[in-house]
């Protein structure tokens, strides 16, 4: 017989409750697999996969060296979804059409589900952040003006970006950049919403100083100076489209990630301190990363480019900078006191994270996408070990139509998918395919997005679960 | 105020910046904080110290107790990311001369009461 822990049969029961919650949610219409990879003005259609939540254990928090496996993919995909509950999305067009899908979304029970999701998604997804970012000491006003000003000379002396050097080096820099822009769409088509969530209360000063932040970003009422809207222009310029989440399949792990941490930090008012934080990095790393995206375009589609929108945030966001810290992060410091200022640090620190780490998959995205031909070459060695039987790694069949699609996803370790029959189109990216026929095959690396789809009468293959491609080889 | 960043040392827990020796203290919770590492009373080694069963750190030179929590409680601030920390120096005027982590063993609880103690009072 074991004995439980104080609180832990509550525990039990709450996970109970979510895992009651998560089937009946992805039961929705609204999250059933579509049969294209771009989501069609319909904001509230979401790719989740609803059919793998069985297979996955949300109930124990993810550690940092698992932020980019598939759980974390689907936990990303839920959050999102059910953050922007709280969202008014509304298409450009044909919303008589969409009527019962804006219904569901908003109405419960997929609201009242999504309430029950979203603390656990959260813990599931931001509790490594504790452990990984330590903040101790004796923190007075000069200490933090001093480390915020240093912090601040790093942001903007810093000339290295990996994720502008991984597009201009790619062997498809259009691709790439689009690849980009189309993480940038994830927030910046709904910029500011997160944010925007503390504008509602009572907090004095700093509340005033904050509105004014929003409505630079909202354009002062100005439609067309609305900085989504100038975003949508740099969408149309590349030949994307503007409406939200028309990309939901192609984004990183990391993405999704950063835009659920402001909306968490947003949403959740007792860390508005650590929003304070996240806020200051986010303005004061801007002014020098839209200069490095605007020259990127540039150098990639011409010098003619469409860049306002990068160009007005290198302006404007040299003036949020000092507003963020001379007119919140300082007064704040003052007016609530010294113990804030932990709460402001870690916001900006883990902010910065965050976005290293969304880096970091961008650019091993990259490079993975520009190794489609390598990648299916190494198929030929190791499917035959284990035709030989040299490797024998567990195995499942598929049998799939033509123009079945195969919803983006990652792996946890590398896989090798084998085509025994048919043809299958294996995407690693927006309209970026690698042919796969009969015979043939391709590695699939670990954690990297792909997804695919069907391009014959009919296609068998098999997926092996090969774990590490290069152990496989040596 | 200089801010200093420097890799965590794995094996000890001496940080001298410029001229100035803090050491880390490593708690059961996890966190770790970067405190002053020179008595108050005749500017001895405290890192060298033992910490004794009332959790105070005894000085090798006199024996002069300076209780861990008080040492804590004026921490220097800290930030731990991985291996990599930053910490904002206030009291130390020559710490823009660099820094330097050295190796000695971390503090470590005393079994016997240390021999040679001052009568001076304890650290607040």
């Amino acid at each position: 017989m074991t004995s439980q822990q104080p609180g832990e049969a509550s525990r039990t029961l709450d996970y109970e409750l979510f895992q009651s919650a998560l089937q009946a949610f992805g039961g929705s219409h609204l999250f059933r697999d579509p049969e294209d990879w771009i989501n069609h003005d319909n904001p509230y259609r979401r790719a989740i996969r609803p059919q793998v939540f069985r297979y996955l254990d949300f109930s124990k928090p993810l550690a940092r060296a698992q932020l980019l496996d598939y759980s974390s993919l689907a936990a990303n995909r839920l959050l999102l979804t059910v953050y922007e509950q709280d969202f008014l999305l509304l298409p450009q067009k044909d919303f008589p059409a969409k009527r019962a899908d804006y219904e569901a979304f908003y109405q419960d029970p997929t609201k009242m589900q999504g309430e029950v999701l979203r603390p656990f998604l959260e813990r599931y997804l931001f509790a490594f952040l504790d452990s990984e970012i330590r903040i101790t000491g004796a923190w007075t006003a000069r200490t933090a003006a001093a480390y915020f000003e240093d912090a601040r000379a790093r942001c903007l002396a810093s000339d290295d970006n990996p994720a502008m050097n991984a597009i201009l080096g790619s062997a498809d820099r259009e691709h790439a950049a689009r690849t980009f822009l189309i993480q940038l769409a994830g927030d910046f088509l709904v910029e500011s919403s997160a944010m925007a969530r503390n504008l509602l209360g009572s907090y004095g000063p700093l509340q005033s100083e904050l509105f004014k932040v929003v409505i630079d970003e909202f354009g002062y009422g100005v439609y067309e100076k609305k900085h989504s809207t100038l975003f949508q222009r740099i969408l149309r310029h590349y030949d994307l489209h503007t409406d939200v989440h028309c990309y939901w399949q192609f984004y990183l792990s990391s993405s999704l990630l950063l835009n659920n941490y402001y909306n968490w930090i947003c949403r959740d008012h007792s860390r508005f301190f650590r929003y304070l934080g996240a806020i200051y990095f986010a303005e004061t790393t801007f002014i020098k990363t839209c200069q490095q995206m605007a020259d990127m375009l540039r150098s990639v589609f011409g010098a003619d480019s469409e860049v306002e929108y990068f160009l007005e945030h290198v302006h404007i966001d040299g003036h949020h900078s000092r507003m963020v810290y001379d007119r919140l992060v300082a007064p704040a410091i003052d007016e609530f006191g010294v113990e804030v200022i932990p709460d402001i640090v870690r916001g900006f620190e883990e902010s910065k994270l965050l976005a290293e780490l969304a880096d970091s998959d961008f650019c091993e995205q990259v490079s993975w996408a520009d190794q489609g031909e390598h990648f299916k070459a190494l198929h030929d060695p190791i499917f035959q070990r284990i035709q030989q039987g040299t490797l024998q790694p567990p195995v499942q069949t598929f049998v799939e139509p033509r123009h079945e699609l195969s919803v983006t996803h990652v792996h946890d370790g590398d896989e090798l998918c084998h085509i025994e029959s048919g043809t299958m189109n294996f995407y690693t990216g927006l309209g970026r395919y690698t042919p796969l026929h009969a015979g043939e095959g391709t590695v699939i690396q670990r954690n990297r997005l792909h997804g695919a789809i069907i391009d014959s009468d009919e296609c068998v293959y098999h997926i092996y679960t090969i774990r590490d491609h290069e152990a496989c080889l040596s | 105020m200089p801010v200093v960043t420097f890799t965590m040392p794995r094996h000890h827990d001496l940080v001298v910046i410029g001229e100035s020796r803090y050491f880390l203290v490593r708690t059961g919770g996890q966190d770790v904080f970067l405190v002053n590492g020179v008595c108050p009373h005749r500017g001895g080694p405290l890192h060298l110290g033992e910490v004794d069963e009332t959790g105070a750190v005894v000085c090798p030179w006199h024996g002069r107790r300076v209780p861990l929590k008080s040492l804590i409680r004026r921490a220097i601030p800290l930030i731990v990311h991985g291996h990599r920390a930053t910490a904002v120096i206030a009291d130390a005027a020559d710490a823009g001369a660099g820094h330097d982590t050295r190796t000695h063993a971390p503090l470590r609880l005393a079994r016997t009461a240390p021999r040679g103690s001052c009568n001076t009072p304890q650290c607040p």
